[in-house]
C-alpha cells in the first residue's frame, strides 16, 4: 500500500480513538449532561430511600467484584446497574447519559490498553495463541509507545479491561444523583470522618455541578464573541474545550469571591460547634438497605461461585 | 435591654491602614427595628460582621473596642454562642446556602447545636411556618428561584431562634414578589425580634423600620427617627444615597409631609410636578423574536414575540419563572438542548433563527448577570480585543481605541480585567461583548445588588450606547430604574407577553404581574390609585 | 487480585523494601502528627479555608474526569507530560495561594480523594491511595508551604490567628515569619514557589507508584532504568507548569483580594 495512505489511515485511526469519546462527550452529553449527572435531584424510588453508607459498600462490591472475576460479570453488572437508571428522575435522560459515559469508558479505556500492551502481556492473556494483526502502524509509532501492530487481541484485552471500570463508575454517580452531600456527611461522620473534611466534601460536591454550569455560560458567551469562528464546522465542537479551559480562571474567581459569604452563613451557625453534629433525621438502615444488603450478599456468593468454577479474573491487569 | 450597645469600636482590615469602622456609641433597644442604609463599601457591612461576631473570631483585623450583644461581649463570646444570640441573613441567597433540600438547610443550625432530633424536627417546623415555604419543604435549594432561597435562607437563620435578626441587603437581589413575601415575614417577625436591615434603597424598608442609621466612610452619618427622614434628605443625597422621589420633592417644595398623596396634591397645586423622563420616538424594528419554548414533558417556559426598535431601550420585566431568562436563551441559542423549542429572530429583516452561537454573536452581544465570567483574558486590551482578533476583519481598523475611549478604559489597559473594580469589569464586558458588528446588546439583570452609585453609572452607560447607535434589550426586576432610562418595557408572565408599552402606560397596570410601579411614576401619575397595590 | 483491588505484592523484583515505604510514610504520618499537635491541626483552618479546599478539589475532579480527561486522549502516554498532573497541580496550587497554611496540601488531597472515591473509583485500592497521595503530594505542598513561611507565592500573608482579648486586640499583623524570601518580587517568587513544588510533584508518579504502589498493587516488574528517566523526563514540564500554576494563583489570589 502507498507509503501516504498507510501513514494517512494510521492517524485516522490514532485520532478515531482519541476523538471519539470526546465527541461523544460534547456532542451526546454536553456540559449541562454532566451538571445533570453530577447532582442530586430529589425523587422516591428506591435508590433515593437506600442509606448512603449501603450505596458506598455497593459500589465497593461492585468495584471488587469487577475485579476478581471475569470480564462478562463486568459487563453483565454494567448492564444492570445501567438499566436501573431508568428509576432515576428523569431516568430516560439519564439512562442515555449513562450509556454514553459507558460508551466513552469502553472506547477510551479499549484505546488505551490496544495499541500499547505489550505482546508479552497479550500472549500471557490468551494463553499464548497466535495474535491477529489489524493494522500495521508505520515504525515511527513505537516512539510514542505503539506495538508495532495493532492486533485483534489487543482490542479484546482492552475491552475487558475497560469492564472493569464500567459498573463502578456507573455506580458512584448513582450515589451522587441520589443522595444529598448532607447524608453522604451524616455516613461519613458515623465512620469517623471529621466534620471539617465531610463540609469540605460537601462543598466539593455541590461546586462539581456548578463549575459545569458556569462553564457552560462562559464557553457559549466565547463563541459569541468569536471562538472558533474561522474554524472548519466539523472542528466546532473542540473548540468547546478551548473555551473550557479559558474559562477556568474566571470561573474560580467568581466561585471564590462567593466563598466569604458561604463562610460566613456556616460561622454565623455554628458551624463547628462541636467536635460533632446531631441530626433530624438520624440515617438509618430501612427495608430498602435491607434488600439491598441481600444483593449484596448475594452478588459476593456468585462472586465466589464463578472464581471457584474458574470464571475468575481471566486476563492479567498492567495498571 | 439593651440588644446591642457598641462603645469606641475601631476596626481596620489586616494590610490596610485605614479604619474600615469606627463607632464611639451606638446602642439598639430590644424590640426595635433599625435601618442601616449607606453606600457600597462605607462600612455597613465590617459592621454587621462586628455585631454577628465575624470579625474578630473569623475575619481578622485590628480591633478595638467592645461591641456587645444582649449583654455577651462578641469579641469573648464563641460564635456558636453568639449564634443563638443573633442570626444573620445575607445578600446572595445562592452563595449562603449550603445543602441541596431546603429542610437540610433549615436544620443546619440546629444540627451544629448538637440538639435532640425532636428539639431539630420542631424548631425546622417553626422556622417553615414563620416564613410560609412549607410547600418549598422537599425541592433542592439549587432550582429555587431568588425569592424563594432567600425565604429559605431567613428560615435557616430563625431555626437558631436568635433574638437579634441582622437582613444585609436581603431584597437586592431577588424579584419583587420575592421582596413582598420577605417584607411579609419581616412585618411578622418586627413583633418578636430586634431587627437590623441594612439596605441602599430606602424606599422598600421605610415602611417597616423606626430609626434609620446612616454609615458613610465607616462612621455614623446620621441616626434618626424614620418619621424624621424628610427633614435630612439633603444629607442622604450629599452622600449619594437613593431616596424615595417624592421626598426630593417634597424638600424643594418646601412640603412638610412624606405622603406620596400629599405631595403629589400640593406639587400639582404649585404646578410643579415634574416632568416624565424623554422617551425615544417610535422607530423602524431591528430585531423580531418569536419563542416558544416548552420542557421535554410539554410545561411550557415561553410563548412569546417580541420586537425591538433601532435605539431604543426594552426592559423585560415580570415575576421570576416568567420567562424572561428563556427568552434572551432563546434569541442567542442558548437553550438547553432537552427543550423543545421553536425559534423565529428576525435581525435587520433577516431571518437568522438556523444560525450558530457564533454568527448569531456576530450582530447580538449578551452580557450575563454574572459577566464575571467572560473575563478570560489577561489584561484589558486582549479582552476587548478578544472578538476582533477571533473574527478578523479588517474593516475594524482603530476600533480597540475607540471602545477604549468610548468605556474610559485606556488608563487600564494593561491591567488584569478580574482584579478591576466591579464598575470597571461591568464596562470591560460591555467592550468586549460589542467589539465587532453588533447591533443588538441583551443584558440580563444587570441591576441586580447593584446600589443606587452603579445602577446610575450603568444607566448612562445604556443611553451612551443607545446615542451611538445600539439597540439594548434589559432583563431587570428594577421598576425605579426601567422608569428612568427604558423606552418602552413589555412584562411577561407565565411565558406570555402581557404588557407592551412605555413605562407610563405599562406601569398603570403592571402591579397585576408583580412588577410593582416606582415612586417616580406614582408622583407623576394622575390615575393610578394606590390602593391597587 | 487480593482485597479490594489490592494484591499486596511486597516482593517483585526491583520494587522498593516495603520497609522503607513504611519508614517514609511512617515518618510523613509523624510528622503530620506533630505539626498537627503543634498548630491545632484542622481546627487552625477557617471555615473559609474549608470552603476553598472543597472549591479546589472540586477543580481537580472535573479537570481529572472530564475536561483533562478528555484532552489527555490526545497525548499518548508519555514520560514527558501529563494532562492530570497539570489540572491537578494548579487546582492544588490555587488552593494553596488561598489558604497558605501548613497542612492544606494533604487535607486537599484527603478530599479529592475522597470525591474522586466518590463518583468514579468506589474506594477503589483505598487507603493506599489514601496515603500514597497525601504523604507524597500532598505532604511535599505542605514543605514548601512550611519554608515559605508567610510569603507564599509573594502573597504576604501576617498572621490570621483568632483575637478574643479584652480592649485592643492586636491581628498580628507583623508577627509571624516574613519568610526567608520576603525581597523577591511576587511575580518571580511565585513562579519558583511553583517550580518547587511541580518538580517536588515529578517525583512520586514515577518513583512511589511505579516503584512500589504499582507492583504493589497489581504485581509486576519495577523497570529502575525507567523510573530514573521518567523523574528525569518529567522535571521539563514540573518546571513549566510550576511556574504557570504559581502565576495564575498569584493572579487569582490577586483579583479575589485576599
Amino acid at each position: 500500500m502507498n507509503l501516504l495512505i498507510i501513514n494517512l489511515i494510521s492517524w485516522l485511526i490514532f485520532f478515531f480513538g482519541a476523538a471519539f469519546p470526546v465527541l461523544i462527550m460534547l456532542k451526546a452529553i454536553g456540559l449541562t449532561g454532566f451538571m445533570k449527572v453530577t447532582r442530586f435531584e430529589s425523587y422516591h424510588t428506591f435508590y433515593y430511600r437506600m442509606n448512603p453508607a449501603v450505596k458506598i459498600i455497593l459500589g465497593i462490591v461492585v468495584m471488587a467484584v469487577a475485579a476478581l472475576t471475569i470480564w462478562w460479570i463486568g459487563a453483565l453488572m454494567t448492564v444492570v446497574i445501567l438499566l436501573t437508571y431508568l428509576t432515576l428522575k428523569d431516568g430516560k435522560r439519564k439512562f442515555a447519559t449513562g450509556f454514553f459515559l459507558t460508551m466513552m469508558t469502553t472506547i477510551g479505556t479499549t484505546w488505551a490498553f490496544a495499541p500499547y500492551t505489550p505482546y508479552a502481556i497479550l500472549n500471557e492473556a490468551f494463553h499464548g495463541s497466535a495474535l491477529t494483526s489489524l493494522w500495521v502502524w508505520p515504525s515511527y509509532f513505537t516512539v510514542m509507545g505503539y506495538q508495532p501492530d495493532l492486533t485483534v487481541q489487543g482490542l479484546i484485552y482492552g475491552f475487558q479491561i475497560s469492564m472493569r471500570f464500567t459498573a463502578v463508575s456507573l455506580m458512584s454517580l448513582v450515589l451522587v444523583m441520589t443522595s444529598t452531600p448532607s447524608q453522604v456527611l451524616r455516613s461519613l461522620n458515623k465512620v469517623g470522618v471529621p466534620i471539617s473534611i465531610t463540609f469540605s466534601l460537601v462543598i466539593a460536591m455541590r461546586t462539581v455541578p456548578r463549575i459545569f454550569e458556569y462553564i457552560d455560560t462562559s464557553v457559549k458567551i466565547q463563541f459569541m464573541r468569536g471562538l472558533g469562528s474561522r474554524a472548519p464546522r466539523f472542528l466546532r465542537p473542540f473548540y468547546v474545550l478551548v473555551g473550557a479551559i479559558n474559562g477556568i480562571v474566571p470561573v474560580i474567581v467568581f466561585l471564590v469571591r462567593g466563598a466569604k459569604d458561604t463562610a460566613i452563613s456556616a460561622d454565623t451557625r455554628a458551624f463547628r460547634a462541636y467536635q460533632k453534629r446531631t441530626y433530624m433525621r438520624p440515617a438509618t438502615i430501612g427495608r430498602v438497605d435491607r434488600m439491598a444488603f441481600s444483593i449484596i450478599v448475594l452478588v459476593i456468593l456468585i462472586t465466589v461461585i464463578a472464581v471457584l468454577m474458574g470464571f475468575g479474573r481471566g486476563i492479567p491487569y498492567n495498571g | 435591654m439593651k440588644a446591642l450597645e457598641i462603645k469606641g469600636l475601631k476596626f481596620s482590615y489586616i494590610g490596610s491602614e485605614d479604619s474600615a469602622i469606627e463607632i464611639d456609641h451606638l446602642s439598639i433597644e430590644d424590640g426595635e427595628t433599625v435601618l442601616i442604609t449607606g453606600k457600597s463599601g462605607g462600612g455597613k457591612s465590617t459592621l454587621v460582621n462586628c455585631i454577628t461576631g465575624i470579625i474578630p473570631h473569623a475575619f481578622h483585623g485590628e480591633y478595638e473596642g467592645t461591641v456587645e450583644v444582649y449583654g455577651q461581649n462578641v469579641a469573648e463570646t464563641s460564635l456558636a454562642k453568639l449564634s443563638t444570640e443573633v442570626g444573620t441573613v445575607l445578600q446572595n441567597p445562592e452563595t449562603q446556602v449550603l445543602n441541596y433540600t431546603v429542610e437540610e438547610e433549615v436544620a443546619f443550625g440546629p444540627e451544629n447545636l448538637c440538639l435532640e432530633s425532636d428539639d431539630i424536627v420542631s424548631r425546622v417546623a417553626e422556622a417553615i411556618e414563620i416564613t410560609g415555604i412549607s410547600s418549598l419543604n422537599e425541592r433542592e435549594t439549587y432550582a429555587l428561584s431568588g425569592g424563594e432561597m432567600q425565604r429559605v435562607a431567613i428560615a435557616a437563620v430563625l431555626s437558631m431562634r436568635p433574638k437579634l435578626l441582622i437582613l444585609d441587603e436581603p431584597t437586592s437581589n431577588i424579584d419583587p414578589e420575592g421582596t413582598a413575601k420577605v417584607f411579609e415575614i419581616l412585618k411578622r417577625l418586627k413583633e418578636e425580634k430586634t431587627l437590623i436591615v441594612v439596605e441602599h434603597k430606602v424606599e422598600r424598608v421605610l415602611p417597616f423600620v423606626d430609626r434609620i442609621i446612616v454609615i458613610d466612610n465607616g462612621k455614623i452619618f446620621l441616626d434618626i427617627r424614620s418619621h424624621d427622614l424628610i427633614h435630612h434628605v439633603d444629607k442622604m443625597l450629599e452622600i449619594g444615597i437613593e431616596v424615595p422621589i417624592h421626598y426630593i420633592y417634597a424638600r424643594k417644595n418646601g412640603i412638610d409631609s412624606d405622603d406620596l398623596d400629599l405631595i403629589r396634591e400640593k406639587l400639582r397645586e404649585k404646578g410643579m410636578i415634574p416632568a416624565s423622563p424623554l422617551r425615544a420616538r417610535p422607530a423602524r424594528t431591528v430585531l423580531r423574536a418569536a419563542i416558544l419554548v416548552s420542557t421535554a414533558s410539554g410545561k411550557p417556559l415561553a410563548d412569546c414575540s417580541i420586537d425591538l426598535e433601532e435605539r431604543h431601550i426594552l426592559a423585560i420585566m415580570g415575576r421570576n419563572g416568567a420567562g424572561k431568562t428563556t427568552f434572551l436563551k432563546g434569541v442567542m441559542g442558548f437553550l438547553d438542548t432537552d427543550l423543545r423549542s421553536e425559534v423565529s429572530i428576525i435581525l435587520d429583516g433577516r431571518d437568522i433563527s438556523g444560525e450558530h452561537i457564533i454568527n448569531r454573536g456576530r450582530e447580538i452581544a449578551f452580557v450575563p448577570q454574572n459577566f464575571d465570567l467572560t473575563l478570560i483574558n489577561k489584561s484589558v486590551e486582549r479582552e476587548v480585543a478578544y472578538s476582533i482578533n477571533k473574527r478578523k476583519k479588517k474593516s475594524y481598523g482603530n476600533r480597540l481605541d475607540e471602545l477604549m475611549d468610548m468605556f474610559s478604559l485606556s488608563d487600564l489597559r494593561y491591567r488584569d480585567p478580574l482584579s478591576l473594580s466591579l464598575g470597571q469589569r461591568r464596562r470591560v464586558a460591555i467592550a468586549s461583548a460589542i467589539a465587532t458588528d453588533v447591533r443588538v446588546i441583551m443584558f440580563d439583570e444587570p441591576t441586580s445588588g447593584q446600589d443606587y452609585f452603579h445602577k446610575e453609572a450603568l444607566g448612562r452607560e445604556l443611553v451612551r450606547l443607545k446615542e451611538a447607535g445600539y439597540s439594548i434589550i434589559v432583563v431587570t426586576h428594577d421598576s425605579r430604574f426601567v422608569y428612568k432610562y427604558a423606552d418602552r418595557i413589555v412584562v411577561l408572565d407565565k411565558g406570555k407577553k402581557v404588557l407592551d408599552g412605555t413605562p407610563e402606560a405599562v406601569f398603570h397596570e403592571s402591579w397585576k404581574y408583580s412588577v410593582l410601579p416606582p415612586s417616580d411614576f406614582l408622583l407623576r401619575s394622575d390615575e393610578y390609585e394606590l390602593v391597587n397595590y | 487480585m487480593g482485597l479490594n483491588g489490592i494484591s499486596g505484592i511486597l516482593n517483585a523484583p526491583g520494587e522498593i523494601p516495603w520497609e522503607v515505604v513504611l519508614l517514609f510514610f511512617g515518618a510523613g504520618l509523624l510528622f503530620v502528627f506533630l505539626w498537627g499537635k503543634k498548630t491545632g491541626g484542622l481546627a487552625k483552618f477557617t471555615t473559609l479555608d474549608l470552603i476553598y479546599i472543597g472549591m479546589g478539589a472540586a477543580f481537580a475532579v472535573v479537570w481529572e474526569f472530564y475536561i483533562g480527561a478528555f484532552l489527555g486522549k490526545f497525548i499518548p502516554p508519555n514520560p514527558f507530560f501529563g494532562i492530570g498532573y497539570t489540572g491537578r497541580l494548579i487546582a492544588l496550587l490555587i488552593v494553596a495561594g488561598l489558604v497558605r497554611k501548613v497542612g492544606v496540601g494533604m487535607v486537599a488531597m484527603f478530599i479529592f480523594n475522597l470525591l474522586s472515591d466518590l463518583i468514579s473509583y468506589g474506594f477503589s485500592g483505598e487507603p493506599m491511595y489514601f496515603l500514597y497521595e497525601m504523604l507524597t503530594y500532598g505532604l511535599m505542598m505542605d514543605i514548601v508551604i512550611a519554608i515559605a513561611g508567610k510569603n507564599l507565592f509573594g502573597i504576604r500573608s501576617p498572621s490570621r490567628k483568632p483575637s478574643t482579648g479584652k480592649g485592643k486586640i492586636e491581628a498580628n499583623k507583623n508577627s509571624g515569619s516574613p519568610g526567608l524570601f520576603s525581597n523577591i518580587p511576587a511575580v518571580y517568587l511565585a513562579a519558583i514557589e511553583g517550580i518547587t513544588i511541580g518538580v517536588f510533584w515529578a517525583v512520586p508518579e514515577p518513583l512511589f507508584y511505579s516503584g512500589f504502589i504499582a507492583p504493589f498493587l497489581y504485581g509486576g516488574v519495577v523497570d529502575w532504568g525507567a523510573i530514573l528517566f521518567g523523574i528525569v523526563a518529567f522535571i521539563p514540564t514540573a518546571i513549566i507548569v510550576g511556574a504557570i500554576g504559581g502565576l495564575i494563583t498569584l493572579r487569582i489570589v490577586k483579583a479575589v483580594g485576599q
